[in-house]
Parts: C-alpha cells; sequence; structure tokens
C-alpha cells in the first residue's frame, strides 16, 4: 500500500462483508481507501490514476507493449507544456511515440469526423470548444497523463466516401494492442455526453473515536462485472476486441473508475481485485 | 452472459496467451464463448461485424496454428466442421441477413454467422468421438497454409465445395433429431426445398451402424440454378442432428458450392 500514502485515505469498512459490528476493529483487515470519491477529473482523480499507470509500469513487465510496436496511421497531437494547439498528426515511417487510445460508443449523430474534405484542416489544427465533450474528455486526460498523442477512431481513420476506414478497420488489432493505455468512456453514451460525469454519491457513516483516527462505513460499490463487463459500453461490437487486445485500460463508468491490466482489477475505492 | 473463464481471457494484456495453454478442448469451449458473447453485440453498421473482431480472429488463427476466417478454424483436423456447426441462438426467432453497404470489399458467405444478425450458439459436441466428413465437404483454403487469416480477402465470394444430399424428415421428430434453420419456415408452409450436407457422425457405438448413428448436418438450398463449375449455387439455410436412416446415403448425391 506504500504508493498510497500520499493520499488522503481512511480506513474503511464495506457493508456486505459479513462481518459482526461486534468485532473489535484491530481484529479486522481493514480496507484503507477514500469514503468519498474525488470529483472526476480532479486533481486527486487524476492522481490516482497516474499510480496505477507508474505501478504497472514499474511492476507488470508482461503488460508492456512491445518496442517495436507498429504506430497507427495517424494519431492526435493533443499538444504539450510549450503548445496546446490539437491537431492531427500522421506518423513517420522512425517514430516511436506512445500513445493513448480511446473506446467510446459514437452514440446518435452528429459525429464528430475527419472526412476527406476536412483532413486538411484537421492537420493544422482542431479547435478543443468544437470537439464533442467525450473527446474533449479523452484529450484532457490525455495531458494530465502526462502524453501528448492520443488515438480516436472518428478523427484518426478518414471516415465517409473515399475515406479510408476499410484498410484502417483491419489495423485495429495493432492500434489497441500498442497503446500505452486504452480509455474506456463506459459512462459516455455517446460522442456529446463525456465521461468525466458526477458519479453516484457513495452512503458512508463516519465513527469518531477519540484519540485515534476515524473509521468509515460505507456502501459496496467496487463491482467490476456489473459497471464494467456489463455496461453498456460492452454490449457493443467494436468494444469486445478493444478490451481483449488493450494491455491496461482504465474505466470510466458512473459509479468509479476501475484499471484493468495483466495483474488484476483495481478501483477508485483504492481496492484490489485479484484475478 | 460473459464467463469469467472468457473473462479472463478477454482481460489478458497478451491476449490470447492464456487461451493457448489450455487444453484443445479449451480452446474450443474458447472460441464458442467467444462467438456466441460478440454474435450477441450491437453495432451501429451491422456491415461492421466481420471486421470488428478481425483482430482477435487473427491472434487465435495465429495462436492455434491454423488457418480460418468468417468465424471458422481449419485445421485440417476437423476443427473447421465444428465451427461450422453454429446455430441460431436459441433467443433468437429468426436471423436477418445483413446487407452490405456498395463500397464493402468483403462478402460474406451464408455458412458463416458473420452474414447474419444475433446471436448463435453451438451444435452440442462431444470434444472427441466425432467422425469428421473428409470427402463430401472440403475447406475453402488451401491445406497446409498456417496461421492464414482469410476473412480480409477480396478475391470475391469464399466457397466450401460440398455433396448435398436429399432427405426426409417430414413428421420424424425425437431427441436424436432436430433441424434448426437459420430463418424459420413461415407457417403457410412455402417451404423451398433444401438438402443436406453431412458434417460429421457420432463415433459408432456397441451395436450400431449407419442407419441409427447421429448425423451433423448443414442445411441448404439452391436459391437459384446457377451452376458453377458443374456444382450447384447453394446457401445454407441451416443445422442440425438427424439419424442416419432418413438420409439417403444410398444415392450420389449432388455437388454443389455452399456461398
Amino acid at each position: 500500500m506504500e504508493i498510497w500514502n500520499s493520499f488522503p485515505c481512511a480506513r474503511l469498512l464495506t457493508l456486505g462483508d459479513g462481518i459482526d459490528p461486534r468485532t473489535p476493529l484491530s481484529m479486522l483487515s481493514v480496507q484503507v481507501g477514500l469514503p468519498q470519491l474525488p470529483a472526476a477529473g480532479s486533481d486527486l482523480h487524476l492522481k490516482i490514476l497516474r499510480q496505477w499507470l507508474k505501478h504497472c509500469d514499474e511492476n507488470h513487465p508482461g503488460c508492456h507493449r512491445p518496442e517495436t510496436a507498429p504506430l497507427p496511421t495517424r494519431l492526435i497531437d493533443v499538444g504539450d507544456s510549450a503548445s496546446a494547439i490539437i491537431r492531427l498528426y500522421e506518423t513517420q515511417k522512425d517514430d516511436s511515440m506512445k500513445y493513448i487510445a480511446l473506446s467510446h460508443p459514437w452514440g446518435v449523430p452528429p459525429h464528430f469526423c475527419t472526412f476527406t474534405s476536412n483532413i486538411e484542416e484537421h492537420k493544422q489544427s482542431i479547435d478543443f470548444a468544437k470537439l464533442p465533450i467525450t473527446f474533449q474528455n479523452a484529450v484532457s486526460v490525455t495531458r494530465e497523463l502526462g502524453h501528448q498523442y492520443l488515438w480516436i477512431d472518428s478523427i484518426c481513420i478518414i471516415q465517409g466516401p473515399n475515406g479510408d476506414f476499410n484498410k484502417e478497420a483491419k489495423r485495429m488489432e495493432d492500434v489497441f494492442s500498442s497503446a500505452y493505455c486504452v480509455l474506456a468512456a463506459s459512462s459516455a453514451n455517446g460522442q456529446s455526453d463525456g465521461f468525466l460525469k458526477r458519479r453516484y454519491e457513495r452512503e458512508y457513516l463516519t465513527f469518531n473515536r477519540e484519540g485515534l483516527p476515524p473509521f468509515h462505513i460505507c456502501s459496496f460499490i467496487d463491482d467490476f462485472a456489473q459497471h464494467v463487463l456489463e455496461g453498456s459500453l460492452n454490449r457493443r461490437g467494436w468494444v469486445l476486441q478493444e478490451r481483449a487486445l488493450a494491455r491496461r485500460t482504465i474505466y470510466f463508468t458512473n459509479m468509479q473508475t476501475y484499471w484493468e491490466c495483466g495483474g488484476g482489477v483495481r478501483c477508485e475505492t483504492l481496492t484490489k481485485m485479484h484475478k | 452472459m460473459i464467463t469469467s473463464k472468457l473473462a479472463s481471457f478477454v482481460g489478458d494484456p497478451n491476449f490470447p496467451e492464456v487461451a493457448i495453454k489450455s487444453s484443445r478442448g479449451g480452446k474450443i469451449r474458447l472460441y464458442q464463448d467467444l462467438y456466441i458473447q460478440y454474435s450477441r453485440l450491437k453495432f451501429t453498421r451491422y456491415s461492421d461485424r466481420p471486421i470488428a473482431i478481425a483482430g482477435l480472429e487473427k491472434r487465435l488463427i495465429h495462436a492455434f496454428d491454423t488457418r480460418g476466417g468468417f468465424g471458422v478454424f481449419d485445421d485440417g483436423r476437423g476443427l473447421l466442421h465444428r465451427s461450422l456447426l453454429w446455430r441460431r441462438g436459441s433467443d433468437e426467432a429468426t436471423l436477418d441477413k445483413i446487407i452490405s453497404p456498395a463500397d464493402s470489399q468483403i462478402m460474406v458467405p451464408t455458412w458463416s454467422w458473420m452474414a447474419f444478425k444475433g446471436g448463435i450458439d453451438y451444435l452440442e459436441l462431444p470434444f472427441d468421438g466425432v467422425d469428421w466428413e473428409e470427402q463430401e465437404i472440403r475447406s475453402p483454403w488451401t491445406p497446409g497454409s498456417r496461421g492464414v487469416w482469410h476473412t480480409g480477402d477480396q478475391a470475391g465470394v469464399v466457397e466450401l465445395s460440398a455433396v448435398a444430399r436429399d432427405f426426409d424428415f417430414t413428421g420424424k421428430t425425437g431427441p436424436e433429431s432436430k433441424l434448426i434453420y437459420d430463418r424459420p419456415p413461415r407457417s403457410d408452409g412455402s417451404i423451398q426445398p433444401v438438402k443436406c450436407v453431412v458434417v460429421g457422425r457420432l463415433g459408432k457405438g456397441a451395436g450400431q451402424n449407419e442407419q441409427n448413428r447421429m448425423y451433423y448436418v448443414l442445411l441448404v438450398t439452391t436459391k437459384t440454378s446457377q451452376v458453377t463449375r458443374g456444382a450447384l449455387v447453394c446457401e445454407r439455410v441451416g443445422v442440425g442432428h438427424v439419424l442416419g436412416q432418413w438420409i439417403r446415403l444410398d444415392q450420389p448425391g449432388t455437388l454443389v458450392k455452399i456461398r
């Protein structure tokens, strides 16, 4: 748990553990975690995501992408500390940058896309304010995770007549398996409603003990199967292989954010689930 | 519903590494569970169905060291036959054909579930003990080639060469015989003439003969009187199992190409 020391964690008892309430606290292995989740997109929320990545980078060689991983044909350059300009970038033969990929439902039109008619414009710049909210969220998270490149199908593949969907669709294996990590917009219904939304509020009770740190009894909200595997994004045809091919995925659900990698599943509540 | 076994395969960062460490039976369960689940997922454009799973299909073909495409695997040892024996899901009233867009480069044959909308299951077969038919149904792909993914081939329609036989199933029902149409015939009786293609038969038990052996068949129908290279062009319309005695095994049958 040492990597969580920088967080304002608390001792938690989660309801549903089937614990006799008379058991002295000292005899329980009490979960350390957050009784109340941080706001989606807040500094603390993003800090948790960065810690997940860092922990996996440093401890799970099996989750790393191969050094020779092929790059997608195009990536979205979300800018760096020197420039916040967003533009479509065509990868070059010797490039080897890391990128983040977005797994999302398209939802109802209108859809923000690259077409043969606007690709030149997108290569110059893409106005952040004109992006649909789901894509704005993806750009923000990519930047906050300290990355410069993002892959989104509707922008990085030329859609419509004379586009290159037929060619690029067959390269999806490389796109998702070579990504540094995948962001899954599980709580979004389409391009326009975003995934950094207010989550359902968790219920909890705080017990203050004289001279001792408080502990909390919280409703149990760690349910990867229900929130991710059975969630609406997972009913979309394209998403099955996106999940299977991704090495590491961050799922932004309505309840909380989950992390999945070869090492298992982690919850934003700081619970860790083994496979 | 996703099984926890499938969930662990799909959650594998190096898919399908976990899967290939399992037994032959385990591999069969894996691709069946994968396609049973995938076939129930929703699409904005259903014509994406062959391609939105292509990354996983390619990896499975490599990992199994087979050739294949359109949702079937061909290892020359019966996997093609087994993977052709998919059926309309028991929760589906009918499987509608997917209309390909005009610019589509992939022509999905009717022997592939990827040609249809809706969930599939597989006929329940033992992992061992099925004698696969090697003469009367032939792979569309060159024997010997390994690890080749064919869904993306753009060489026109991919055909299965087969022998179609007449059968008489009228009024015969029972646990040993069942035909499952991909699109059940309407109750007004407008059934097209249907023939069957023998895919395999259950191993002969003591005291059994061809008459009372269980046969696994594809149901096919001629759409037109189109003939190609001396064979009649057919489409798959269903699958099933019947006793040998209901199939006209005493006649030579008709050469067909299933498209």
